[in-house]
C-alpha cells in the first residue's frame, strides 16, 4: 500500500467512526498534539471527534536527509476521540485492519509509553504500539494540557505514517517508500529535507529568531487581553516553532534554555484556561450535538 | 459449604512492572478484606497477564462468622439520675438501637463505666457481603502510576474493560460506574478476540489456555520461555551459543506477554566490532531482544525475540523485529563512530551544561568536589595504614575528571542505562590505565539491592565519594527520603557506601566525610553553623540506619548496635567489628557481668560533679583495688581498641566487673565526708568511662532485669 493510500483508508475509516476528517493547520508545529483540534479541544467537557495529517517539524532532528528515518519534517496522522471510547483499543486495531495488517500474523504489541511535554504542561499514559517490533502509533490517554487536569480523559492516537508504510512495503528507510506507486518519498521530500537541515543547524538568523519570539510573545498578550483565544493559540505556536529553531541553532545557555521553556509553558497555561473559560462563556455549544 | 471464587478484572495492556505490582497488592488486600469480614478460606492466589489480574480463593465459606459487638452509649453517671431512673440521654440511646433501657448493661472502660450493649450480630451469607467486598477492593487497589479514562471517576493503572466474578458457577453481582460483573472474559487479543463464557472457576484456567490462547500464571510464562529457550541452544544451536538470559529483563518480557513464544533472529556482522557490553544493551535496550552469545562469550549475530503468540508461520513477525534491530543497531554504530571523534577533555567540558540537581550545581561543578573528597578519603585511608602513601592519589584525580564524562556522549544520552559501562569501554579505547577505566564503571556501584560491589581500590574510594557527595547534596537541598518516597534511592546510595567500606576494610569515619562533603558544598549555599551542626547529624543517623537496617534483614540485636552508637563510634568498620565481637560475646558469656556494673556506675554517678580521682584519698582496700585494676586495665582497653581487639577488651571488662562488684559490695560510697565521697564518685565515673570506650552497655537489653 502506497503512503497516499494509507492517508485515504485511515481517513475513510475514522470518517466511518464518526471524526470529522480536518486539513492540516498551516503553521508549523512540532506534533499534530499542537493543532487547536488537539491542543484547545481536549479540553472541558465538549465532546469531540477529528482526524487529520499533521505535517509537523522537529528541527533538532534533522539528518541533511542521511538518516533512514530521522528527519526533521515528517507527517503524523492524528485521531482525537474524547472522551475516550471504551472500545478504543478495538477501534485502533479496526484501523490497522483497515491498511491492510493481517492481525493474526503479526505480533502487535501495547508497550508502555507515558507522554509528557513540559513545553505545553501537558501529560498523559498510554503506550507506543509495536507492529513486529516497529513503533508505528503513539497511544495516549491524556491527563493534563496546560497544567489542567482534563475530565473527560481524551485518547490521543498517533500514527507514524512513515513508519508504517516502511513496515507495509517492506523498506528499510523513509527514502525508498512509494508515495504514489510511481513517486518515491524520495522525490518529495528529499531536497527540501537537505535545505531545511542546513537551515535549522546553520543558517537560521539568529538574532531575528530571538526577536520574533519576543514579538511573538508580546502579541500573544496583546491578543489575550482582546479574548481572541484562537489566535493566541497561533502565537503560542510560534513561540513553540521558534524556540525550537534556537535550540538547533544551539543558542541558549542551559538557564536560558529551562528559561524559554517556561515561557511557552507559560503562554500554553494562560491559553487554555482562557478557552475553558470561553467556551464555558458560550454554554458549551458542542454538549447539545 | 465451601465453594472457591475468582475474580478477574479485565484490562487494557498493563505496563509489565504494574503486573507484579497489581499481582501483590491484589493478593494482600484479599487477605485483609476477607479477614476483616470474618470470613474463612484456605489459599488466596492472584495471577496476571498484561491485560488481566486474577485471584483465585480457593474454599471461602459460605457464611461470615458471628461475632459479638459491644456499643457504647453514655457514661453512668450521666445515664441515670441519683434516683437511679434513666435520664433522657439512657433512653435516646436506647432508642436508637431499637432496645429498651432495662436491656443496657455497666460497660468498664479505661475513661470509667459507661452503659452500653453487647449484641451478637449474626454472619451474612458471603453472597450477600462479597459485591460490596469486591467493589471495595477493586476501588481500594492503587498503583504506582495510576491513570483516568473517559468519564469515569475511579483511577487504576489502565482502563478496566471487564470484570468477572464468580463463586463456583455462580455470578456475584456488582457494578462499578456502570461496568457490571460477569462470567465473560475475553482470551488474547488478536488469537481469540471473541467474548468467551467462564462456566465456572474450576475450569477458567483451561478455557483461557485451549480457548482464550492465555496463559494467566507469569510463573509458567517464564519456564515456557527457558524450556524454549534450552531447546533452541540444544537441538538447533548445538550447544554452541547461549542466550544472555539477563534477569531483569526476563521478568519484564514475561509481563509482556499473554503467552509466549520465542523466535530466533539475526543481525548483520558489520555491527560486531561495537564493544560487547554497549551492543548487548543496544540489543535489549528498546526493542527487548535477547542477545546470544558464542563460546568465547563473544555477541554473536544472533537475538531472540519473544512474541506475544504462538506462531511465525510466515516468518513476517521475525523479518520485522530484524529489520528494527538492524535500525537501532545502525543508530547505536552512529553513535560510537561520532563519539570516537570526541575525547574525555571534549566531554568534561560538556559537563558544565549538565545540571546535577537545581541550586546544587553542574555534574562538573560534582566531578570538582569529587576530587577534593576522593583526596580526603585516600588521607583518612592512609592515616590509618589501610593505604601506602600517595600511592594512588594520581589515579583518583584521573578517575574523578573521567568518571561522570560519558553522561554527555552520544551513546549514554541515546542508552541511558549504559553510564558508567560507556566511559570504562571509551576510556580503554583513549588508553587509560585499567584500574581508573574500571573505577568509571565501578562507581556506580550498586545499581540495584544485592548488586556488585567496587572491587578496585580507586572504584571503591570514589563510589563511596560519590554516594556521600549525591546523600549530602540532597539532604541540603531538602530532598530527603520518607516513608516509600525515595526518588534519588538516597537508602540505597547509603547502603552501598557501608558495604563497600565494609567489603574493603575502609575504617571510615562516617561524622568525618559528611562534615567534609557539607563544605564542599558549602562556598555555593549559605548555610548558618546551627543549621549546618543538624543537617550533618541528620546524614550521619541516616546512614547509620542503613547499617541498622542491614542488621534487621539478617534478624540480629539491634540494642547491641544502640550501645555501640552511645560510646560516639561513627567509623563504619569499627563498629562492625565491635558488633561481631559484643554479639559473640553475648553469646558465649554472662554479659550481664559488664552491663550489670556498668549500669550500677551509672546510677552512683547519674546527676553528680566530678573530676580526677585522688589516689592519696583512697584508703580502703577494694576502692585502692579498683582504682589499679582501672588504671591497668585502662591502658590495655584502650590498646586494644586501637588494634581493633575487641573480645580482649570485653575480656578485661569482665575482670573490671569483678572488681566494680566487690567495691560496691565493699565500700560505701556515699561516705559522711564530702572529700571521700567525690573521690568515690570519681572513682566510679573513671570505671564508667572506660566501659563507654567501647560501647554504653547499659543499653543492651538483658533478660532478667531483676537483679538490679
Amino acid at each position: 500500500m502506497n503512503f497516499q493510500d494509507i492517508i485515504f483508508n485511515l481517513q475513510k475509516y475514522w470518517a466511518q467512526k464518526g471524526c470529522i476528517i480536518r486539513q492540516p493547520l498551516d503553521l508549523e508545529k512540532g506534533a499534530g498534539t499542537f493543532n487547536a483540534d488537539t491542543f484547545l479541544r481536549c479540553l472541558g467537557p465538549e465532546p469531540w471527534k477529528a482526524a487529520y495529517v499533521e505535517p509537523s517539524r522537529r528541527p533538532t532532528d534533522g539528518r541533511y536527509g542521511e538518516n533512514p528515518f530521522r528527519t526533521q519534517f515528517y507527517y503524523q496522522f492524528q485521531v482525537l476521540l474524547k472522551p475516550s471510547p471504551d472500545d478504543v483499543v478495538d477501534l485502533y486495531l479496526g484501523s490497522l485492519k483497515s491498511i491492510g495488517i493481517d492481525l493474526k500474523s503479526h505480533d502487535i504489541r501495547f508497550v508502555e509509553d507515558d507522554w509528557q511535554s513540559p513545553t505545553i504542561g501537558a501529560a498523559g499514559l498510554g503506550w507506543e504500539v509495536w507492529a513486529d517490533g516497529m513503533e508505528i502509533t503513539q497511544f495516549t490517554y491524556f491527563q493534563q494540557m496546560g497544567g489542567l487536569t482534563l475530565k473527560p480523559v481524551s485518547a490521543e492516537l498517533t500514527y507514524g505514517l512513515e513508519r508504517i508504510a516502511m513496515y507495509l512495503q517492506d523498506k528499510d528507510s523513509f527514502w525508498e517508500l512509494a508515495w504514489s506507486d510511481d513517486i518515491t518519498y524520495k522525490d518529495v521530500q528529499m531536497e527540501s529535507e537537505k535545505q531545511w537541515s542546513r537551515y535549522n543547524f546553520e543558517d537560521a538568523d539568529i538574532d531575528m529568531l530571538l526577536d520574533l519570539f519576543e514579538k511573538f510573545e508580546k502579541e500573544f498578550n496583546r491578543v489575550t487581553r482582546k479574548d481572541l483565544v484562537f489566535v493566541a493559540h497561533e502565537y503560542v505556536l510560534k513561540c513553540s516553532h521558534v524556540f525550537n529553531l534556537l535550540d538547533a541553532r544551539e543558542a541558549f545557555s542551559v538557564a536560558e534554555r529551562t528559561l524559554y521553556i517556561s515561557k511557552v509553558r507559560n503562554l500554553a497555561k494562560i491559553l487554555c484556561s482562557l478557552y475553558v473559560k470561553q467556551r464555558e462563556k458560550l454554554g458549551y455549544p458542542l454538549l447539545k450535538k | 459449604m465451601e465453594k472457591d471464587f475468582l475474580l478477574e478484572i479485565g484490562v487494557e495492556e498493563l505496563p509489565a512492572a504494574l503486573v507484579d505490582e497489581g499481582i501483590h497488592k491484589l493478593t494482600r488486600l484479599f487477605e485483609e478484606r476477607l479477614n476483616q469480614n470474618r470470613i474463612n478460606f484456605d489459599k488466596i492466589k492472584t495471577y496476571g497477564t498484561p491485560r488481566r489480574l486474577t485471584t483465585m480463593v480457593n474454599n471461602i465459606s459460605d457464611t461470615q462468622k458471628s461475632q459479638e459487638r459491644t456499643i457504647t452509649g453514655p457514661p453512668e453517671k450521666i445515664a441515670f439520675n441519683a434516683d437511679g431512673s434513666p435520664t433522657k440521654a439512657a433512653v435516646g440511646f436506647a432508642k436508637s438501637l431499637k432496645k429498651k433501657v432495662e436491656d443496657l448493661e455497666k460497660i468498664n472502660t479505661e475513661r470509667g463505666v459507661y452503659i452500653g450493649i453487647k449484641i451478637v450480630e449474626e454472619g451474612k451469607s458471603i453472597e450477600e457481603i462479597l459485591p460490596n467486598i469486591l467493589k471495595d477492593i477493586i476501588q481500594s487497589l492503587s498503583f504506582s502510576k495510576q491513570m483516568s479514562w473517559a468519564n469515569y471517576s475511579i483511577r487504576f493503572a489502565r482502563p478496566i474493560r471487564w470484570i468477572a466474578a464468580l463463586l463456583g458457577k455462580e455470578i456475584i453481582k456488582f457494578d462499578i460506574e456502570g461496568l457490571h460483573s460477569s462470567n465473560n472474559t475475553f482470551g488474547h487479543r488478536t488469537l481469540s478476540p471473541e467474548l468467551l463464557l467462564i462456566k465456572d472457576t474450576d475450569s477458567y484456567k483451561k478455557l483461557l489456555e485451549d480457548k482464550g490462547k492465555v496463559v494467566i500464571d507469569p510463573a509458567k510464562r517464564k519456564k515456557i520461555i527457558l524450556d524454549v529457550i534450552n531447546n533452541i541452544e540444544k537441538n538447533r544451536w548445538k550447544n554452541n551459543f547461549k542466550v544472555f538470559l539477563d534477569e531483569d529483563l526476563l521478568n519484564e518480557v514475561v509481563n509482556l506477554v499473554e503467552i509466549p513464544n520465542v523466535l530466533a533472529g539475526s543481525f548483520p556482522e558489520e555491527f560486531l566490532y561495537i564493544p560487547k557490553d554497549i551492543l548487548i544493551k543496544a540489543i535489549q535496550y528498546h526493542q527487548k531482544y535477547f542477545a546470544v552469545l558464542d563460546k568465547k562469550e563473544e555477541v554473536s549475530t544472533k537475538f531472540i525475540v519473544i512474541q506475544n503468540g504462538t506462531s511465525d508461520p510466515n516468518r513476517e513477525i521475525i523479518k520485522g523485529n530484524e529489520r528494527v534491530l538492524k535500525a537501532r543497531l545502525r543508530d547505536a554504530a552512529f553513535f560510537y563512530e561520532e563519539d570516537k571523534k570526541h575525547d574525555f577533555s571534549f566531554w568534561f567540558g560538556k559537563l558544565r551544561g549538565v545540571v546535577f540537581y537545581s541550586g546544587l550545581g553542574s555534574i562538573y561543578d560534582k566531578a570538582v568536589r569529587l576530587k577534593k573528597m576522593c583526596l580526603h578519603i585516600a588521607e583518612l585511608l592512609e592515616k590509618s595504614d589501610t593505604l601506602e602513601k600517595s600511592a594512588i592519589s594520581c589515579k583518583l584525580r584521573r578517575a574523578c575528571k573521567l568518571c561522570k564524562c560519558d553522561l554527555v556522549t552520544n551513546m549514554v544520552v541515546e542508552f541511558p542505562q549504559l553510564q558508567g559501562i560507556v566511559g570504562k569501554e571509551y576510556a580503554k579505547e583513549k588508553g587509560e590505565k585499567p584500574d581508573v577505566a574500571e573505577a568509571i564503571f565501578e562507581h556506580y556501584l550498586p545499581r540495584f539491592s544485592g548488586d556488585i560491589l567496587p572491587d578496585t581500590t580507586i572504584g571503591s574510594i570514589l563510589s563511596i565519594a560519590d554516594k556521600v557527595d549525591t546523600i549530602c547534596g540532597m539532604f541540603l537541598a531538602e530532598n530527603i527520603p520518607t516513608g516509600s518516597e525515595d526518588p534519588f534511592a538516597l537508602r540505597r546510595k547509603a547502603s552501598g557506601v557501608i558495604l563497600t567500606a565494609l567489603r574493603k576494610k575502609y575504617d571510615l569515619d562516617i561524622d568525618s566525610m559528611v562534615n567534609f562533603s557539607i563544605n564542599t558544598y558549602i562556598d555555593k549555599l549559605s548555610l548558618t553553623g546551627t543549621n549546618k551542626e543538624k543537617i550533618i547529624i541528620e546524614i550521619k543517623n541516616f546512614i547509620i540506619a542503613r547499617y541498622r537496617f542491614l542488621l534487621e534483614k539478617k534478624n540480629k540485636r539491634l540494642d547491641i548496635l544502640e550501645a555501640i552508637l552511645g560510646s560516639g563510634c561513627t567509623s563504619i568498620v569499627s563498629i562492625d567489628l565491635r558488633y561481631k565481637a559484643i554479639e559473640d560475646f553475648v553469646n558465649n558469656n554472662d554479659v550481664e557481668k559488664i552491663s550489670l556494673a556498668m549500669i550500677r556506675c551509672r546510677n552512683i554517678i547519674k546527676g553528680k560533679k566530678y573530676s580526677k580521682v585522688n589516689a592519696k584519698l583512697l584508703s580502703e582496700e577494694y576502692e585502692k583495688r579498683l582504682y589499679s585494676v582501672i588504671n591497668k586495665k585502662g591502658k590495655s582497653v584502650k590498646e586494644n581498641i586501637d588494634k581493633g581487639k575487641y573480645s580482649n577488651v570485653l575480656l578485661d571488662f569482665t575482670d573490671l566487673g569483678k572488681n566494680i562488684d566487690d567495691f560496691f559490695d565493699n565500700v560505701l560510697v556515699m561516705d559522711g565526708e564530702d572529700k571521700i565521697r567525690a573521690n568515690r564518685i570519681n572513682l566510679v565515673k573513671s570505671a564508667a568511662d572506660l566501659y563507654m570506650l567501647l560501647a554504653d552497655f547499659s543499653k543492651l537489653v538483658v533478660e532478667n532485669n531483676s537483679k538490679m
